[in-house]
């Protein structure tokens, strides 16, 4: 018995060096290149930029008063608020049929098309398109109009508040073939046996969809909010090439601040504003990750 | 089992540590000079040798012969079958040295002497290695032509004194010969205004030899080979005589293309980049990156000389012709009759030890001088000398100034910076810059103290502007009368338009252009002393510039509208240039005034010669009462600051840092570096004129142009007199408003005031779409 115990515990003593081993080289990364410049960036944030004197919260104060900031964080907390169900709905959408398809190859590549056009050519079809003389330019002014559909009518969809929609149009348009794919992986991996025998049961499409196919895609829509979220933050790219460091008021977003910040050596105010985005990212994320496990519970 | 779990926990321990470790390095500051002498091997010079604490000793050190009042029109050196070295001068006696370039002596040149006797003006002179001469002078007796073409000939004189005047049928196409071309086994070139190479003969004869695609600047000869460089060259090119092709050099074309592909010939006067034959195969190349050898054909481009460690990176020193000697050294002639002479010495250090880091965001040829000489007076120093956005490069200034930014708060950041275009008020607000208040309180009355004082911040003095132009206008005391502030010059412009119906009145025909045109003496009215903006001053700003801009397009000859544009799109698909971005178009323009191409000039004033050619313009006829005013508009008493120098506050070699500040801006260097000196000696210096060109009644020179058109007009150039030497001079003493661009205020103001001038914005929606712009900006 003693014997048995103690082969065990050999056992789980190899799986966890083996653990550790595997561990090891992408956790010193992590330390290296994330965590000891995060607690340099929040050493920075109670000091002063240049002299390094201690300031106390004068830098949190400080970002808390500034108009820009509050801005960048309602813009950036809008922009994801909107485009993130939005994504997650349009996504679902598209590949609950596309999942009943036997090739769906081609229609999959289709859609990752998007992805995988580089940025400056996305910009550049942006700017055509949006110039004040653009074809989508002209014929958003022209629906706006006929339809009525939108208060104001905009000549200038990049240089107005109507740019916000025209970024959150770019996110959609980029991310959804993504989204899809992550959909119709949850989807293709709900057994068929399952489905099989609620329909045996009587169930109707739209009961098995709510009883059978959502219940079972949690663990990929937990995913696919998380990368979204992450995505989110890279519109910036577009953002910036479009429309430069001071772009509408409606789409200026915290990225931006940042990069002003930097350019302007203003990295006081900067260390304390990623602090509190730091912190409020991993607060949502650890929030989601626990709503999760405690609905799998 | 508890013991291996320790050690496991030892591991991990370790390893956080030892990461911990590496990171203690992110946030060290003031260590900016580690690993100097590494950083300066690599760049080094021929440094071969090495000394027990592994410095790469061995450099090329410099040593200045002053020629200056000897010569006058350099036009080439060269080293003689005999072994001497012969400096050829155009308008002075030859300069002929025996011992190595070490002495030099005068040895005047009968033929040249007989053709300045006969007023006959020498275009070209060369020596071949025999002593036998090659001349191109325009003859004065010729009956003048009509057109630009110009009665030139070529005179081939043997070292007897055989004279053997070349019959040379000069076509339409070629207009008049420039150049000679004398290789060392007694062949002659010449080349002509166009792309035509001739190849000339002691028998009279001449012949085409070659037609290029663009006109050679620069032609050296040894053996068969003929190496030719001019403007657009791509490369170098290398023509085998012999076998009648082009030899290629990738390695050559490719480092040409790297350092020196805006390369200038100034008129094949002094070269930007100067190439010469060495030893057999072996090519020299030296220009503001040192000197480089290279074996034709060779992988390698060896650098023999930094520049940034000698006279070669200094823009002050154009290079004229340079020679390499026998003994491995190399001798340097530089415009203005500076002889410069490469001796290697093995036991001084490739770089210097002590290092001091020195930045400008963009090229600054005033402050590459001060480095340039700064790093000659100092051997000891190496100047090491960054430039964020390089020329031809696709760095963004956001680019460059994060790149600034992330050094500067490694601790690795410069000692000193050219602040221009920089985000000065941040600098100083965090304490980035130096108060520099000591350093100029002891020397306070040698400097225009109030240019000084307009930067002091809160009791500090963080920021010194090398030079400063002024906003200035010409214009008939009719009008210049009105011209007080910008209203003033709104309502002289509707005046003039009255007077001069259909003319072009200001030289701009943009809504952008004439905004830009008012905004240096406008702006520093644009904010308030706490830095808010006001919206009030803009809106006068916009409701003035229109009336102006109104005035000037009202009737206009639309021939003068198409030229303006014309222009501008010339210079975008020429040089990719925004015109209306460009400080050329916001420079006062004398001669279109003084040639009635325009009713009036306003515009920076940059430099003395250009204030006395504005004061000449009373002497044109018709002009006796125009006036040259200082520009007022919204701000009074504004200069505009150049080369604003700040010293780190972090640096460790802030006495270093303000010895360099006490040579540039001491008289001496003030007194070379263009615009206007903030030294008042140097100030007065600059506006002593040259007395060789100064004649009795003052005048000085003359300047001439023509337009697209085909009009053309002159100008004679008087020397200020000393009534208009102390207007300046007051000017100087009284400007106190610096304009310093804000290019994301003024972009605003642009582009909305482009929509109000045009009409489809009112000024209240103009102003309203401004402050929302600007919002964010100034929120930050």
């Amino acid at each position: 018995m003693t014997g048995h115990v103690f082969r065990k515990s050999r056992v789980c003593a190899r799986k966890r060096r083996f653990f550790l081993l595997f561990l090891a080289p992408s956790f010193i990364g992590v330390v290296i290149f994330v965590m000891l410049p995060f607690w340099d960036v929040i050493k920075r944030s109670f000091t002063t930029a240049i002299t390094g004197q201690f300031c106390g919260l004068k830098n949190y104060l400080t970002i808390f008063q500034n108009q820009a900031f509050l801005l960048a964080v309602k813009n950036t907390f809008r922009f994801t608020a909107i485009c993130i169900p939005l994504l997650v709905f349009i996504g679902f959408i598209i590949a609950l049929p596309l999942s009943k398809l036997k090739n769906s190859g081609l229609i999959k590549s289709i859609y990752l098309f998007p992805l995988a056009m580089p940025t400056a050519t996305i910009v550049m079809v942006w700017k055509m398109v949006f110039y004040p003389q653009g074809f989508l330019n002209l014929f958003l002014t022209r629906l706006g109009e006929w339809t009525h559909l939108w208060r104001e009518v905009n000549t200038d969809y990049l240089g107005t508040k109507a740019a916000f929609w025209v970024l959150i149009g770019s996110y959609i348009w980029k991310n959804t073939g993504y989204t899809v794919v992550l959909w119709l992986a949850g989807l293709l991996g709900i057994p068929l046996e399952l489905l099989e025998a609620a329909k045996v049961d009587g169930a109707g499409r739209w009961q098995r969809l709510i009883y059978i196919i959502l219940p079972n895609l949690k663990g990929s829509l937990y995913t696919i909010v998380i990368l979204s979220f992450l995505n989110s933050f890279k519109i910036y790219r577009e953002a910036y090439l479009t429309a430069g460091s001071y772009p509408d008021k409606s789409i200026y977003l915290l990225q931006h601040l940042f990069n002003n910040w930097f350019v302007n050596l203003e990295l006081d105010k900067m260390a304390a504003a990623t602090v509190c985005t730091g912190t409020f990212l991993v607060a949502f994320i650890m929030l989601l990750q626990r709503l999760w496990d405690k609905n799998e519970v | 089992m508890i013991m291996k779990k320790s050690a496991k926990s030892k591991v991990l321990c370790l390893l956080i540590a030892g990461a911990m470790l590496l990171a203690t390095g992110c946030g060290n500051q003031g260590t900016g000079a580690t690993n100097n002498t590494k950083d300066g091997a690599e760049s080094s010079t021929k440094g071969n040798s090495s000394t027990n604490d592994n410095t790469a000793m061995g450099r090329y050190v410099e040593t200045e012969i002053d020629l200056s009042e000897s010569l006058e029109v350099e036009r080439e050196m060269k080293q003689l079958s005999d072994g001497s070295i012969v400096i050829v001068d155009a308008y002075k006696d030859f300069q002929i040295s025996k011992d190595n370039g070490v002495t030099w002596e005068a040895k005047p040149v009968d033929a040249l002497i007989e053709k300045w006797k006969n007023n006959n003006y020498i275009m070209d002179v060369k020596i071949a290695a025999d002593g036998t001469l090659g001349i191109i002078y325009e003859d004065s007796s010729a009956e003048k032509k009509e057109d630009l073409a110009l009665n030139t000939k070529c005179s081939i004189i043997k070292p007897d004194g055989t004279e053997i005047v070349i019959d040379f049928p000069v076509t339409e196409e070629d207009m008049y010969l420039r150049e000679i071309w004398m290789t060392d086994d007694e062949r002659y070139f010449v080349t002509t205004f166009s792309e035509n190479i001739y190849e000339v003969k002691e028998d009279g004869s001449s012949s085409l030899y070659l037609t290029m695609d663009l006109r050679p600047e620069l032609i050296k000869f040894q053996g068969d080979l003929m190496l030719m460089d001019g403007y657009g060259y791509t490369e170098i090119l290398i023509y085998d005589m012999a076998k009648k092709e082009y030899i290629k050099d990738g390695v050559l074309s490719e480092f040409i293309q790297e350092y020196y592909s805006n390369r200038d010939y100034n008129g094949s006067s002094w070269f930007d980049l100067y190439i010469f034959w060495g030893e057999d195969g072996v090519i020299y190349l030296a220009g503001n990156k040192g000197l480089h050898r290279h074996v034709l054909g060779g992988s390698a481009m060896e650098q023999l000389v930094d520049g940034n460690l000698s006279r070669l990176g200094s823009p002050e020193y154009g290079i004229v012709a340079m020679i390499a000697l026998e003994n491995q050294e190399f001798l340097a002639l530089f415009r203005g009759g500076k002889l410069i002479r490469f001796t290697y010495d093995p036991n001084v250090p490739s770089v210097p030890n002590e290092i001091l880091k020195v930045y400008s965001l963009t090229e600054n040829s005033s402050f590459r001088q001060a480095v340039s000489a700064y790093q000659v007076l100092n051997p000891e120093v190496y100047v090491q000398y960054e430039i964020g956005m390089e020329e031809g490069s696709s760095v963004t200034r956001e680019d460059a100034l994060k790149k600034l930014n992330t050094q500067i708060m490694a601790g690795e950041g410069p000692d000193l910076m050219v602040l221009d275009n920089m985000p000065v008020d941040s600098y100083i607000d965090k304490g980035l810059l130096l108060d520099l208040n000591d350093t100029f309180e002891t020397y306070k009355e040698e400097f225009f103290e109030n240019i000084v004082n307009a930067f002091n911040v809160d009791g500090g003095i963080y920021a010194v502007p090398a030079q400063v132009y002024l906003p200035t206008i010409v214009a008939k005391e009719k009008y210049t009368s009105k011209m007080n502030n910008l209203e003033g010059i709104a309502e002289a412009v509707e005046d003039l338009r009255l007077d001069y119906p259909e003319k072009d009145l200001l030289g701009i025909c943009s809504e952008t252009g004439i905004m830009k045109q008012f905004t240096m003496v406008a702006a520093p009215a644009w904010r308030s002393e706490n830095g808010e903006i006001n919206y009030g001053a803009i809106k006068e700003f916009l409701t003035l510039t229109k009336r102006t801009y109104d005035a000037q397009m009202d009737g206009i000859d639309e021939k003068y509208v198409d030229y303006y544009n014309q222009i501008g799109e010339y210079l975008q698909i020429t040089y990719g240039e925004n015109w209306e971005m460009s400080n050329m178009l916001y420079s006062t323009a004398d001669l279109q005034y003084a040639g009635g191409f325009r009713q009036m000039t306003q515009g920076i004033l940059s430099y003395p010669y250009g204030y006395s050619s504005l004061c000449s313009i009373q002497k044109v006829k018709g002009l006796e009462d125009a006036e040259v005013i200082q520009m007022e508009g919204q701000s009074s008493n504004v200069f505009i600051p150049q080369t604003m120098i700040g010293v780190s506050a972090a640096s460790p070699r802030v006495d270093q840092a303000k010895d360099f500040l006490k040579m540039l801006f001491g008289e001496e260097f003030q007194s070379t570096i263009g615009g206007f000196p903030i030294n008042r000696a140097a100030f007065d210096t600059v506006f002593v004129p040259n007395t060789e060109y100064l004649q009795e009644d003052g005048l000085y020179g003359s300047i001439a142009m023509t337009d697209g058109n085909g009009l053309s007009a002159s100008m004679d150039i008087y020397w200020v007199n000393v009534e208009q030497l102390n207007t300046i001079k007051n000017w100087m003493g009284t400007v106190e408003n610096p304009y310093i661009e804000d290019s994301v205020l003024e972009e605003a103001i642009f582009a909305e005031g482009t929509n109000y001038m045009q009409g489809s914005k009112s000024l209240d929606e103009a102003i309203d779409s401004i402050e929302q712009k600007i919002s964010i900006y100034m929120a930050e």
